[in-house]
């Protein structure tokens, strides 16, 4: 059933979209450096990505790409609040570990 | 066939990558690893026609946003010393919250025989795609003239992350000399004499000497990464100030008028 056709079908590209997705949300749960949780988030967002591609080619629809279009900006504007949050976050404490983030308020 | 051998490199490229990211301790590491992922991903784009996308991902995604992750560690400095220690969460957590991982996973391989994509088949086919004169001219329709409105509003957005991030990315010093009321500016709030002269020697040392800056932080990252949350702020106190004890915590408005001086 897997094999049977001659190029990879949609589901071939969603499973490997939610194992991207998985492994992106273990390492957001499990590593304490902020910068890796932002790159984790990263591989969040692509994963959603690809799942919104194959959707996209399987149902003959563009609307998914424009929606992955509008989904890379909003990532890059993440990113760039996110890493300016964190260089004043270590301006302060000098160190990006989230155990220390959890003084907040101040 | 050629499809299947494509999606198998990049496929495995891009799980190789993801798990990189994850279990890599040194942060550069892992941003290389993400470039992995993300070239690999733009390659499976390709494969499912997303022409003008795959060639967006690998410029934007790895053009730019890996190139800032690799800019903010070399100037943070975060290096391995920072998380060799406690660097994953307990075993039994992880050992659970990899259980659940793949329980999530095995949600669609169950689900793979019932044919799920679902949803009536749109009119852009690829005999359609190929009329309107290619990949890049049917997004460019459907981006300027459907989609227009969410077009703007995201330049919208883009204005406001980049006044928003040159507001955090400023001396906070520098701004409360120049009259900007904010909440959070440092030594506004909070009376805590040994942060206040910890954060006097950072930025006086930042804005002196980047060299010794650096050294400073290091120091007080090497004191802060075999402790807990709550001895960190009174260890890397004392080392900081140890490392520069010509400014304390008096000399506070002298040096915030230097500041506002330099910046301004």
């Amino acid at each position: 059933m897997f094999f049977a056709i001659t190029r990879p079908g949609a589901d071939a590209y969603l499973l490997l979209a939610v194992a991207i997705f998985m492994i992106g949300a273990l390492g957001f749960l499990v590593r304490k450096s902020a910068l890796v949780m932002f790159m984790c988030v990263e591989l969040m967002l692509n994963a959603v990505n690809l799942t919104l591609i194959t959707f996209g080619a399987k149902l003959n629809d563009l609307s998914g790409q424009i929606f992955v279009f509008f989904i890379l900006v909003v990532a890059a504007v993440e990113v760039m609040v996110g890493l300016g949050i964190l260089i004043a976050i270590f301006r302060r404490r000098a160190n990006t570990s989230v155990d220390n983030l959890s003084r907040m308020r101040g | 066939m050629a499809e299947w051998i494509l999606y198998a490199i990049f496929g495995a490229l891009a799980l190789g990558g993801a798990l990189g990211v994850v279990f890599l301790a040194n942060p550069v590491h892992s941003a290389l690893s993400l470039v992995v992922t993300l070239v690999s991903i733009a390659v499976l784009f390709l494969e499912q026609s997303a022409f003008f996308l795959s060639t967006v991902q690998i410029i934007v995604y790895t053009g730019a946003i890996v190139v800032l992750f690799l800019f903010v560690i070399m100037m943070l400095g975060v290096d391995r010393g920072d998380e060799r220690e406690t660097r994953m969460l307990s075993r039994a957590s992880f050992r659970y919250g990899f259980l659940a991982a793949v329980a999530v996973l095995l949600v669609p391989i169950l689900l793979v025989t019932g044919g799920w994509p679902t949803g009536a088949p749109g009119t852009d086919t690829k005999a359609a795609i190929t009329a309107a004169g290619g990949n890049v001219q049917a997004i460019a329709q459907s981006l300027f003239t459907q989609y227009l409105l969410p077009f703007e509003v995201t330049s919208i957005l883009v204005v406001a992350a980049i006044v928003g991030v040159i507001v955090l990315a400023k001396r906070p010093k520098g701004l409360r000399g120049a009259g900007v009321g904010r909440s959070d500016a440092p030594g506004d709030d909070d009376g805590g004499d040994d942060s206040d002269g910890d954060r006097d020697t950072d930025y006086s040392a930042s804005s002196g000497a980047d060299a010794s800056g650096a050294g400073n932080a290091s120091v007080s990252r090497d004191a802060a990464g075999s402790s807990e949350a709550e001895p960190v702020a009174s260890a890397s106190a004392p080392a900081s100030s140890s490392a520069k004890p010509a400014s304390s915590a008096s000399g506070s408005a002298a040096t915030a008028s230097t500041d506002s001086e330099k910046v301004v």
